[in-house]
């Protein structure tokens, strides 16, 4: 320890003395040992690092030490024990060395002189204009990555800002958000990511209360993924709100037409496996070509089962294309009542329709309602002796597609019904639904106030917007009835819209 | 023109709210109900906005409007 620390302070004062250009070299590292020792232990470094240098009076030091170097080197320890900073004590202590006791021995002058030349040296060029031309030239350093690095966040920001607007709002925002972050971080003003959010809820929304803006954005999130997890459970109702109005089962119907683009997109993979299907039949025949098939793509049936009774009225008029597949495709609301019916019927038709058009066993086969109908004709299939896997598409096939022509000019019938049509509570009273007219004006008013630039409905999205009126209402009055009966009164009361509508601020 | 009528026929609100309901309207609640269904239709639109706006529509779209309604209807049950 001791012995590489007594050449160091002997050194740098020669080299600072004799060259400038050294000088400037030789502190730095030294002082950055000086820093590092500061830091490590501001105490005790200060000391070591002095007591060499005191002692560099190579060999006074046992002579000294009983003359007034004896009083120095305690003192400088307390001094420097004291003043915690490591440079302090350095400086002061020869000042009152100069002013107690000049040193006598040549060692000691020298050693004095040495000790100036290294204060002249450090006061000449401070440790803090040191420091300081360290930091700028670490912030030059810092300043330039950092400066272009900011620059080319922010013309990205801008630029990317636009694009990927439209498809994910929450990755951008977190985005945002870690970007402002970062900014922060970095420390000064962070105008790009600021940006961001205020352009997407700007053009929508300018003078609304701030905190309905967060649930949109939470509800489509939530929506995206249980959209097709509850679309499973969802349909089971999805037609009856039409005949019989049941309040609940228009929420099914709502899923049933989220899900018609899923049904389309499943239209469109029906075809080619269709296809696919008739090749296989034609090349190894019916059967195999269908059990085959439906080793491969049992999953995807699975759901494409699911989505394909999902299929709302919107989707069979948009498939078009493909009339047997949507023929083929029992829309919950029908097969329900109407299940009985084909199971006994089939027995008798299964000799006669046994052979349909291929193409309408393939679609059969790939809606896996052959698992119900499986369940369904499970007995018959065994009575007739023929192979399972075939027959129950076979059968249901002729029949199903009957019927469900007659259901689907029926649906459509009804697809346009409902609009125009009185209907029929849950408690059985009839009730004209509000003018779309009213509705059209309430909604392009509030539009144009939003800010948007385009107000105009669309007849589809009025129909949209009509069916979610209607829901409301239905909803809100049973609601409303609901809080009159609690309240214990034959009507509905001012109070009860109120608590109505406490429940939902 | 319209603006001069009525905004909207209150006996036709009264009648829906009655039908659902199966109980009578006080006097001036269905103006109460139609103020819910304002307030309704608007975080409706709004929504039906932004989904529009994510799906890069123009306007609103039916779509969007029935991707939203049904999250606008849970919040404004009683």
């Amino acid at each position: 320890m001791t012995g590489p620390r007594q050449k160091r302070p002997r050194v740098t004062p020669r080299n600072s003395g004799a060259d400038d250009a050294l000088q400037k070299e030789n502190p730095t590292p030294y002082a950055d040992l000086k820093m590092l020792a500061s830091i490590a232990r501001p105490p005790s470094t200060p000391a070591a690092g002095f007591r060499p240098s005191s002692s560099t009076s190579k060999g006074p030091t046992p002579n000294s030490r009983p003359g007034g170097s004896a009083r120095l080197t305690p003192s400088s320890q307390h001094r420097s024990a004291a003043t915690t900073t490591p440079r302090q004590p350095l400086f002061p202590v020869p000042s009152h060395r100069r002013a107690a006791t000049k040193p006598t021995t040549p060692h000691a002058i020298r050693a004095h002189q040495l000790r100036q030349q290294l204060q002249a040296q450090r006061y000449g060029q401070t440790p803090g204009q040191r420091e300081r031309r360290r930091l700028s030239a670490a912030r030059l350093q810092r300043d330039t990555p950092r400066d272009v690095l900011r620059n080319l966040s922010r013309v990205l920001m801008e630029k990317s800002a636009p694009t990927a607007l439209t498809p994910q709002e929450h990755q951008q925002q977190s985005e945002a958000r870690r970007r402002r972050r970062r900014g922060s971080a970095a420390g000064d003003d962070d105008d790009g990511p600021d940006i961001v959010p205020p352009r997407l809820s700007m053009p929508l929304h300018d003078d609304d209360d701030s905190f309905h803006e967060a649930p949109p954005r939470l509800s489509m999130g939530l929506e995206d993924d249980p959209g097709t997890g509850n679309s499973v459970e969802g349909g089971r109702r999805a037609r009856d709100w039409m005949p019989s109005r049941l309040s609940r089962g228009s929420f099914g119907s709502v899923r049933v037409e989220d899900v018609t683009d899923m049904g389309i997109n499943v239209g469109e993979e029906e075809g080619p496996e269709a296809a696919l299907e008739d090749v296989t039949q034609d090349l190894i025949g019916g059967e195999t070509g269908n059990l085959l098939i439906d080793d491969n793509t049992q999953e995807l049936r699975s759901f494409m089962e699911v989505a394909g009774r999902r299929q709302s009225r919107q989707s069979d008029v948009d498939v078009g294309g493909p009339g047997d597949e949507s023929e083929m495709e029992p829309t919950f609301h029908f097969t329900v009542p109407q299940r009985p019916m084909p199971t006994l019927e089939p027995i008798n038709q299964v000799p006669f329709e046994e052979e349909p058009p291929t193409p309408v066993v393939a679609d059969e086969s790939i809606l896996p309602t052959v698992t119900e109908d499986e369940v369904d004709y499970g007995g018959v299939a065994s009575e007739v002796e023929e192979p399972v896997a075939q027959e129950p598409t076979l059968r249901v096939d002729p029949e199903l597609a009957a019927i469900e022509a007659e259901r689907q000019k029926e649906l459509r019938a009804n697809q346009k019904r409902p609009v125009r049509q009185k209907r029929i509570s849950k408690h059985g009273i009839e009730y004209p639904l509000l003018p779309s007219s009213v509705v059209r004006k309430l909604a392009t008013s509030m539009i144009r106030s939003s800010g948007s630039s385009n107000a105009k409905l669309s007849k589809d999205t009025l129909d949209a917007i009509m069916q979610a009126t209607d829901w409301f209402f239905e909803q809100a009055s049973e609601d409303l009835g609901k809080y009159a009966q609690h309240a214990g009164r034959k009507t509905i009361d001012e109070s009860d819209v109120i608590t109505l509508m406490k429940r939902h601020c | 023109m319209a603006a001069s009528t009525s905004l909207y026929p209150r006996a036709t609100v009264k009648r829906i709210v009655k039908a659902h309901s199966n109980r009578g309207i006080s006097k001036n609640a269905d103006i109460m109900v139609f103020l819910d269904y304002t307030l309704f239709l608007q975080q409706l639109l709004r929504e039906a906005a932004i989904q529009a706006k994510l799906n890069g529509e123009r306007g609103i779209s039916p779509q969007a409007i029935r991707k939203v309604r049904e999250t606008a209807l849970q919040k404004f049950k009683g």
